[in-house]
């Protein structure tokens, strides 16, 4: 707790370091929700063109 | 289990139905980990102070960039060799991922940059040749995506990805065949990590914590890629 009080109170470099965690979590977030949707539209088309074809 | 029968691409994509919540369970249990030692744990440096937090996520990130492309690079020589569908499928799927990787490595490292050299940005050998693998991988992406014929574009995106496999060492040892202000190897060294294991707790399950990060993003893409080339091949056939 000690420490995390002290990253705190730390008024040079706090902006340093949220920044960095933030833009990397963005980052991945984004690729993980992007390659989902993306992931769901292809069923979903999958599925169409299937029923589309078998009828 | 018989490993060998994951190299089809529809039994690949049960296996991948099965591990992808454990996966994606794990990295999200190991990042709060991570998180708690970087921030609750982790002591401020005696030289550059807490800037060195941003370890945390800069240096997995950049051993990620390297490992992702070495993956990319067996899967090209795979399927340039032995023709096979499912590493065209792996190697396109990881170029993003690699991608992103990449990009957070040189983000966090100019912000780290900033308050610990007092510059964002230098030209250095370690610096710019990680920015060299950043353009392969859009590369890539770009090469792979730019033909009707996907099959033409895998080709010739995994030529690319073994021609730039040559940056690979110069971003490994960039640091020790040149004088960059890029600070040299302290933990991948083959005597023990020159930091201390207080510091070496967080970086460790954050380094667990990206790798599932991409293995459950890869697992999605690869399941993506199987079912739009399922499509492709229904279309072909009507």
């Amino acid at each position: 707790m000690e420490n995390f009080l002290t990253f705190l109170n730390s008024d040079k470099y706090i902006t340093y370091v949220c920044s960095s965690y933030l833009i990397c979590f963005f980052g991945l977030l984004f690729l993980k929700i992007s390659s989902h949707i993306k992931e769901k539209k292809a069923i979903k088309e999958y599925t169409d063109i299937k029923k589309k074809y078998e009828s | 289990m018989n490993f060998f029968n994951l190299s089809s691409p529809n039994k690949f994509q049960k296996f991948s139905k099965r591990i992808y919540p454990w996966v994606s369970y794990g990295s999200v249990m190991f990042l709060f980990i991570g998180l708690f030692f970087s921030f609750f744990k982790s002591p401020p440096d005696y030289l550059q102070g807490e800037s060195v937090r941003i370890m945390y996520i800069h240096v997995p990130a950049a051993w990620l960039s390297l490992q992702i492309y070495v993956v990319m690079a067996i899967c090209s020589f795979v399927s340039l060799v032995y023709k096979h569908s499912l590493a065209d499928i792996i190697s396109r799927s990881c170029a993003p991922i690699g991608a992103t990787y990449t990009f957070i490595t040189l983000i966090t490292g100019s912000i780290w940059g900033k308050p610990t050299w007092g510059t964002w940005w230098v030209w250095d050998a370690r610096l710019t040749s990680e920015l060299i693998l950043f353009f392969i991988y859009i590369g890539h992406m770009i090469v792979s995506n730019s033909y009707e014929d996907y099959r033409k574009g895998d080709k010739n995106a995994a030529i690319l990805t073994l021609v730039g496999i040559v940056n690979l060492p110069i971003i490994k040892w960039s640091v020790d065949w040149w004088n960059t202000l890029h600070q040299p190897a302290s933990i991948m060294k083959l005597d023990s990590p020159s930091i201390d294991s207080e510091m070496l707790t967080p970086l460790f399950f954050m380094a667990i914590s990206f790798f599932l990060i991409f293995l459950s993003i890869m697992l999605t893409r690869i399941s993506t890629e199987i079912i739009v080339r399922k499509i492709e091949i229904i279309k072909s056939n009507f």
